[in-house]
């Protein structure tokens, strides 16, 4: 499945624009945020080591671990934040 | 109402000087975060902030809400800018009534301490024209889990 990913800040800068669409293998009908992660590492290596400490987020929520993304979720990747 | 959050475009307007406490108030706690000309070894004229607004509003919102509710606070009001934020302009303002101090100065730290690490909003600096610095080691991409940083030096 193809999973649109929202991106901000220096992911955005890094890819150039505000989102990244990652084709990852998806089980039961959805995709894994770990599976998403690595997907996105492998199609987008621009965003290097920024990915290893960023989250996901799902519908504008943090996502739980092992929680599955559905073709209907709004994916955001949250790097590194620096608001305050 | 007892939280209010806005994220509005640039800095932050000048709190107004007499503003009305809520009843019950005998405390107000109030936090600006100004944005400094230095960061790291370099000199900037400005920050811009972006926000996922859907998300960092809500977060603020209930964030607000737990702290309320767990600490008796009778009032939470947060502003955050996004956009261009200057030099000796303020970017972020948290203000806290409650009864007596002593809630109102525990929310405070908390409810910063946890937008620093969960909040989804970024910012850039705008560096001043000249040569640049090399990236102060706080920017740098981490490895280790988001949790454990907040990203960029701060009050």
């Amino acid at each position: 499945m193809k999973v649109r990913v929202l991106l901000f800040g220096p992911a955005a800068a890094a890819v150039g624009r505000g989102e990244a669409v990652v084709k990852v293998d998806a089980e039961g009908g959805g995709a894994g945020c770990e599976g998403l992660r690595v997907a996105m590492g492998e199609q987008y290596p621009v965003l290097g080591r920024m990915l290893g400490g960023a989250r996901f987020a799902v519908n504008q929520r943090f996502a739980e671990p092992g929680q599955t993304i559905g073709s209907g979720d709004e994916v955001a990747l949250i790097t590194l934040v620096s608001g305050g | 109402m007892s939280v209010e959050v806005t994220i509005i475009d640039g800095p932050l307007p000048a709190a107004p000087s007499a503003a009305a406490v809520v009843d019950g108030a005998g405390a107000v706690v109030v936090f600006e975060g100004i944005v400094r000309a230095r960061e790291g070894d370099g000199v900037i004229e400005a920050l811009e902030y972006q926000a996922y607004e859907p998300m960092a509003q809500r977060q603020m919102g209930e964030l607000a809400g737990e702290l309320v509710a767990r600490h008796g606070l009778l009032r939470v009001r947060v502003e955050h800018s996004r956009g261009r934020v200057g030099v000796g302009e303020c970017s972020f303002r948290l203000v806290i009534e409650s009864p007596h101090r002593a809630e109102a100065l525990a929310a405070m730290g908390e409810f910063i301490d946890r937008l620093k690490r969960d909040v989804p909003i970024w910012k850039r600096p705008v560096w001043r024209a000249g040569p640049r610095p090399a990236p102060p080691t706080d920017s740098t991409i981490a490895a280790t889990p988001a949790a454990a940083r907040s990203g960029h030096p701060s009050a």
